[in-house]
Formats: C-alpha cells, sequence, structure tokens
C-alpha cells in the first residue's frame, strides 16, 4: 500500500477514536482471545481498525506512531483497560 | 505452568559504582531453554543463540536476557521496578509456554542491525538537529539503543515515510498491548 494511502486512512480513522469506539473494539478483540504477550497487541489493533488484516508489520509500525496520541488519549479515559508492555 | 517459583536478586550495576541504576537476575529452578526458540518467534527483535542457549531482548528500554535457569535484566530504577518487570517476565514466558502449540518455533538468529544498516535509511543531511556531530555517529548511536529515531527532526518529514517505516522496523519499535485491569 502507498504511504500516501495510508496517510489518508489514519487521518479518518483518528477522527473516529472516540473512547466509546475504542472500547468497544478492544473489547471485541480480548473476547475474541488474548495475544501472546498478554491483551490484545498493537500489531492486531492497527490491522484491525484500518480494516486490513494484510498490511505489513512495517506499515503498521508506521500507522500505530501516528495513531498512539489519539488511542492514549482514549485509552486514558477508559478505566477497564490500559497499556503494559510485556514487562 | 512453566515457571511456578522464582528468587529475584537486584543489585546496583558492579562495573558502575555509585550508579543509580540497578540490574536484576531472576533465578528459576526450572530450565526454560525449551520455550526460547517460541519467544525468538513472537518477540520482535530478539537475538536466539541455540548453542548458549539464549535469548536477548531489549524492552522498554531495558536489556533482558533469558537463560536455561535464569533471566537477567538490566535498566532497572528500583527493586519495586524489578519485582514488576520480573513478574511480567515470567508471565511471559508461562503465557508462550502455555501456546506454544499456536506457535512456530524459531531455532535461527536474526542478526540485529549495524550502523551502516541504519545509515542507508536516514536522510543523512548532517543537520545535528539531534545532537550528534554526523548521521553516521547517530546511525552508531540508534544501534546502541543510546538515542531515538524521533531525535531525527529530518526524518519525520513526508517524504521520509518509507525509510522511517523501515528503521522501525529494522530496530523492532516497541509495539505495546492494550489488556483489561483486573
Amino acid at each position: 500500500m502507498a504511504y500516501k494511502e495510508l496517510r489518508q486512512q489514519v487521518e479518518a480513522l483518528k477522527r473516529q477514536l472516540t473512547q466509546a469506539f475504542v472500547e468497544d473494539t478492544v473489547s471485541a478483540l480480548l473476547r475474541q482471545g488474548e495475544d501472546v504477550g498478554g491483551g490484545v497487541n498493537a500489531f492486531r489493533l492497527v490491522k484491525h481498525l484500518l480494516g486490513n488484516p494484510s498490511l505489513r508489520d512495517v506499515e503498521v509500525v508506521w500507522a500505530y506512531e501516528r495513531l498512539k496520541p489519539a488511542l492514549r488519549s482514549a485509552l486514558e479515559q477508559i478505566p477497564s483497560l490500559y497499556y503494559f508492555e510485556g514487562d | 505452568m512453566l515457571i511456578e517459583d522464582y528468587d529475584l536478586e537486584v543489585e546496583s550495576v558492579p562495573c558502575e559504582p555509585g550508579s543509580e541504576e540497578f540490574a536484576a537476575i531472576v533465578r528459576l529452578n526450572v530450565d526454560i531453554s525449551p520455550v526460547l526458540p517460541y519467544l525468538n518467534r513472537t518477540l520482535r527483535g530478539a537475538v536466539y543463540i541455540a548453542q548458549a542457549p539464549s535469548l536477548a531482548w531489549k524492552k522498554g528500554g531495558r536489556n533482558i536476557a533469558f537463560w536455561p535457569y535464569k533471566i537477567a535484566i538490566g535498566h532497572l530504577e528500583d527493586r519495586a521496578e524489578a519485582q514488576k518487570v520480573a513478574q511480567g517476565l515470567v508471565d511471559l514466558v508461562n503465557r508462550t509456554w502455555e501456546r506454544r502449540e499456536e506457535i512456530e518455533p524459531d531455532y535461527e538468529m536474526h542478526k540485529r542491525p549495524g550502523p551502516m544498516d541504519i545509515y542507508k535509511l536516514l536522510p543523512r543531511t548532517n543537520c545535528k538537529g539531534c545532537g550528534q556531530p554526523t548521521c553516521f555517529v547517530f546511525a552508531t548511536k540508534l544501534a546502541m539503543g543510546q538515542v531515538r529515531l524521533e531525535d531525527c527532526t529530518p526524518l519525520q518529514e513526508p517524504q521520509y515515510a518509507g525509510q522511517q517505516a523501515q528503521l522501525a522496523e529494522l530496530l523492532a519499535v516497541d509495539m505495546p498491548a492494550i489488556g483489561r485491569r483486573e
């Protein structure tokens, strides 16, 4: 995928990242199962949010860097969820 | 459960008297070498050495090494942090072991990128904006984990998006997980 196209998708997604949307999405992914390191890995979350499971790792990392502030901000308002680093 | 119990030893870094950083050893009463190829598959940026056997990993700015009967952790602030990190790593080993049938073990050693691999992907403007005299010095420090990718200002510009993404992948930039509070 071209980064220009990915950037447009990321920008559109940022506007949807409300507290309720993030909570519903993460809860749905948790119900599907936890990743090996525990919880929902950002790789799976970003692919799911962008609706593209075939995104390459390099594209997911790039998209995540741009979504991080909006995601973190939404997560800070959700008491039942938390970020962890596997350590 | 693979690891049921462990002892934690926390001490100041021996080669740096007076250092405010601590290192910890998690002593195990069980051999965790069978789980290392599975961790090698799932942990980004891990370096597995089958002959040792051992697995080195960097997470959250810390150096972590898994050995058959111990886990070594560097760059810790205090004992409380050591306990939290140690428990997290023990949980990680246990979770990985429990899910080993879903994971294809990886016995290969994946080399960490060297300064030249990194340098080739930098904008190479020698702008000094990162505080380093040249981009190659920055690349060398990036390879050692002493500076961060975002310290390179030109790299954040749109025309370098592809290179930035490749570097993030090459350097196995941390990707967190989101969990539910108990």
